[in-house]
């Protein structure tokens, strides 16, 4: 039964990263943009939902705080779009992803100097409740995340390939310029990306936040779901979570069966090797330049 | 013997046939044109000449040796330079910088004696610098030497796109659309340059050109394509008066 | 306006263009070398640890600015510069003039490791994998204990050279002469590589593969060499950041370090020398400022930063969001600029440098 529950941790933070990574990869379809900050974003996320749930902060009822904490993080996410990456429209990718890089450190500042730095945790209604099932220990928060998570991918499944403007987006992702001459409001468009992402990301902290510990620097967990949203390939949404829960599975395995010290280095390595041998990820979506 | 051929080649992209079974012959010192409607394969062609593409079928010579095996920077060694329909330049560097690339491949230099500027370095930056200007001097292109190409119009980074190509001394030039987006004026000047590579330089081109006027100016050959087929070549007045040709423009 | 003749293909060719520049650049010199006379040790450390800064920024710069590939690992050569060049002589006994090219040539060779088989991945796939491979050496350092002593670290020893002592402690003035003449030298090399072929084929690599590779050149070759290069001065400032801090373990060199690298070469001005320069003194320099700021009038009117870890970076960031924004050419682009306004008094129109902006086009076509 432990391979039970290896397997649940696993998807459990594969969901989060997975989650994670789908900012990422809706951000670059929609802008061309990598925002290296999703995983302090999340970070971010979770810190709002434990201020706002917690006994010593707000003690507010856990299912009024999660709305509120994703209508902030919406509006989070629409801000950074406006403030920032509104003046770089047309900038190379690498002076995005630089800017992005440095906001995520002014968050991780700005946690810190708010929240501290000591460990926080969500008090959540599943926090320390089990099911017991033959004889395996399941945590409830995990199987909460799992839910969660399938529940918002068919959610936004149903955005993109069925309502008009989850079609405009990925129509402007595939070629900004054509997009704005047909029509289709581009900048509006970003914006609107930027407030899913942050959604996302809140989403993804509360949940983190729900099975773990949370801290300023738990942003750098973002580099692992890169590592998700490269083998999904950068472009695809199912791609981003099929990573992530590869990354996810990958990581309590390798923990349970190679030598101490070794288990840390697989999702770097997977990461490494995927960018080697299939450089474009399993779903590719790079063409080359006609000239 | 022929100088550049192309011997039955095919090339398709997923199914689609881009080029089907063309054979070309271009002769030493002529001037070439490839004429045809959009989507005729004309730069898909310059593009298997310059091995951006391999082709399924076929073999593409130049100078008596077969191009099968080459790799893409292999061809300013052994004398074939090109243009592009949507100029290609270094666009953070100045005019001067861009032409010496051109002149790359002729050093004997290795990284390490670059890096320590060694005296037969800057010997041979002096002569690549001499052939550089002259360059420049033929296309009137000194007053936008220390020039960014980021600053400059789209007609001067053409001439730029085309000075860069001859700082590589090559035997032949390939010229995807030289004239496109240029003004009356420039068009004009760049049928006298093409002309003058030809003659005073000795420099065999083969271009892609829609400019018709620009084409009966200068080319001693062309051949009319359509739909990745080769339907007519003569010189510029039998090809244009050629029925199938006509068709091709304006019937259907 | 100063208006130069040129008579000789050497005008261009010359690292100055003229005797004032030259004179500027003897100047300052000279300033350089007499600074142990002019302030004192505290002070002398912080201006040797900027040039440290600055070579690394310089090895990033051959990189990113010049041949156009981000790397968001170069930490981990650092890494491997300051391990290898301390591992070489108390393990190996060689003496520190060996050990210092050798740590650069074997921080080179993981750079060409990491390049052959990348050859094909591009901007933000290359900073991805690079990243991954700083987090890697930064796990692989704490594994291989036995030569790197884990995570208790590592003590450097004294540099020697013929017999005389170089220590941070001891005899700071003459280990500051040796980081500024190994400064110096990286400079006129970096200068000779942009006035050479190789620095014409890195920009040409940087701003059209297709066409520089219908100019004959290899870019598989090219983006290794720059690699090579890259890793060579990034892994010496490595060696002698070591020797500087005398002792340190993996953490030194972790992926954050490796971040602020690219920011502060950023920060400095993509493109240039000077950018790796200016970089280096933001963040060299910023800490000190802060703690100025800290001594003299937060305190006084109750802001206590003790409250705030990390606000260092917190604030270097922030720097860099506003240069993005407004300044996307760094503290070199408006030092031009500057310059600019005052050679052409009363001439020069304010949208001079003004860009073009539009959509993106795509990147993910190549």
């Amino acid at each position: 039964m432990e391979l039970f529950q290896l397997l649940l941790s696993g998807l459990a933070s594969g969901c989060v990263y997975g989650l994670i990574a789908l900012g990422f990869v809706l951000i670059y379809k929609a802008t061309e943009a990598i925002n290296f900050a999703q995983g302090d974003m999340m970070m971010f996320g979770a810190f709002i939902t434990i201020w706002l749930t917690n006994s010593g902060y707000n003690n507010l009822p856990f299912l009024f705080s999660v709305p509120l904490m994703i209508l902030i993080m919406g509006a989070f996410g629409f801000l950074i779009e406006r403030i920032f990456l509104r003046q770089v429209i047309g900038q190379s990718q690498i002076a995005i992803a630089i800017l992005t890089i440095a906001l995520g450190f002014v968050l991780r500042f700005i946690a810190g100097a708010i929240w501290g730095h000591e460990p926080h945790f969500l008090e959540s209604p599943m926090v320390g409740k089990n099911i017991y099932l033959n004889g395996a220990v399941l945590g409830l928060a995990e199987i909460f995340v799992i839910i969660v998570t399938v529940l918002l991918t068919v959610l936004l499944y149903f955005f993109f390939a069925k309502t008009k403007l989850g079609i405009a987006m990925v129509a402007a992702s595939q070629n900004q310029l054509a997009a704005f001459y047909v029509g289709i409001p581009v900048k509006r468009v970003q914006s609107l990306t930027w407030v899913i992402a942050g959604i996302l990301a809140g989403i993804a902290g509360m949940l983190f936040s729900a099975k773990g510990s949370v801290d300023p620097i738990t942003g750098l967990l973002g580099i692992k779901a890169f590592a998700a949203a490269v083998i999904g390939g950068f472009g695809s949404l199912p791609g981003a979570l099929i990573g992530g829960l590869i990354i996810g599975l990958i990581e309590p395995f390798s923990g349970r069966y190679l030598p101490s010290g070794f288990s840390h280095l697989v999702p770097y390595i997977v990461l490494v090797l995927v960018l080697i041998l299939r450089p474009h990820g399993l779903f590719s979506q790079i063409s080359h330049k006609k000239v | 013997m022929s100088f550049l051929s192309l011997e039955n080649v095919t090339i398709s992209f997923g199914g689609i046939r881009a080029v089907k079974n063309v054979s070309l012959d271009i002769k030493e010192g002529e001037i070439f044109a490839l004429v045809g409607p959009n989507g005729a394969g004309k730069s898909t062609i310059f593009n298997l000449i310059s091995r951006l593409y391999k082709q399924n079928e076929g073999n593409i010579f130049f100078d008596g040796k077969s191009l099968n095996q080459l790799k893409p920077f292999d061809m300013p060694d052994i004398g074939i330079a090109r243009t592009f329909q949507n100029i290609e330049l270094f666009g953070n560097a100045t005019v001067l910088q861009n032409l010496l690339v051109g002149t790359n491949v002729r050093k004997s230099s290795n990284f390490l004696s670059e890096i320590l500027f060694t005296r037969s370095v800057r010997k041979e930056e002096v002569t690549s610098r001499v052939m550089v200007e002259e360059v420049m001097d033929f296309l009137d292109l000194q007053q936008y030497r220390e020039k960014y190409i980021m600053g400059l119009s789209y007609g001067t980074r053409k001439i730029v796109e085309l000075g860069r190509a001859l700082a590589l001394k090559p035997k032949v030039l390939l010229l995807d659309e030289p004239a496109s987006g240029l003004s009356a004026e420039e068009t004009e000047d760049l049928a006298f340059w093409i002309e003058d590579i030809k003659k005073i330089m000795g420099i065999t081109v083969l271009m892609v050109e829609h400019n018709l006027n620009l084409v009966n100016k200068v080319a001693d050959r062309v051949a009319a394509l359509v739909d990745g087929e080769i339907i007519s070549v003569g010189n510029p007045k039998s090809v244009q008066s050629d029925p199938k040709v006509i068709e091709a423009y304006i019937g259907v | 306006m100063r208006v130069i003749f040129k008579t000789s293909y050497d005008n261009d060719i010359n690292l100055f263009k003229d005797k004032i520049h030259f004179l500027q650049y003897v100047f300052l010199l000279v300033f350089a070398l007499a600074l142990p006379f002019i302030v004192n040790d505290y002070y002398l450390g912080e201006v040797a640890l900027v040039l440290i800064w600055a070579i690394a920024g310089m090895g990033l710069m051959v990189l990113v600015g010049h041949s156009g590939q981000v790397s968001l690992g170069h930490a981990a050569f650092m890494a491997i510069g300051a391990y290898s060049v301390v591992i070489l002589q108390s393990r190996f006994g060689l003496p520190f003039i060996v050990s210092l090219p050798l740590a650069g040539l074997l921080s080179s060779f993981l750079g060409i490791l990491i390049a052959v088989p990348t050859a094909k991945l591009h901007g933000i796939y290359l900073a991805i994998l690079t990243l991954a491979v700083s987090i890697l050496v930064e796990d692989i350092i704490v594994l291989a204990d036995p030569l790197t002593g884990g995570v208790n670290g590592i003590f450097a020893p004294d540099i020697e050279i013929f017999s005389i002592n170089f220590n941070r402690y001891g005899n700071i003035d003459s280990l500051y002469w040796l980081i500024l003449f190994i400064t110096v030298v990286f400079i006129i090399g970096y200068k000779n590589i942009l006035r050479s072929p190789l620095g014409r084929a890195f920009s040409a690599v940087r701003d059209s593969e297709v066409s520089a590779l219908a100019m004959g050149i290899n870019i598989a070759r090219t983006r290794t060499l720059a690699f090579a290069i890259s890793c060579f001065i990034t892994g010496i400032a490595g060696a002698l950041f070591g020797h500087f801090v005398t002792v340190f373990n993996y953490e030194t060199f972790n992926v954050v370090l490796s971040i602020n690298l690219l920011l502060m070469i950023v920060i400095g001005g993509l493109g240039s020398i000077h950018g790796a320069f200016f970089g280096a003194m933001v963040i060299g320099f910023l800490p000190i400022i802060i703690s100025f700021c800290r001594d003299h009038f937060l305190d006084d009117i109750g802001i206590n930063l003790m409250n705030f870890p990390g606000i260092e970076t917190g604030i270097f960031s922030l720097i860099l969001i506003l240069f993005i924004l407004f300044e996307p050419f760094g503290i070199y682009g408006r030092w031009l600029k500057i310059r600019t306004y005052f050679q052409l008094f009363p001439l020069y129109r304010k949208d001079m440098f003004k860009r073009q902006k539009s959509y993106l086009k795509t990147e993910r076509v190549r």
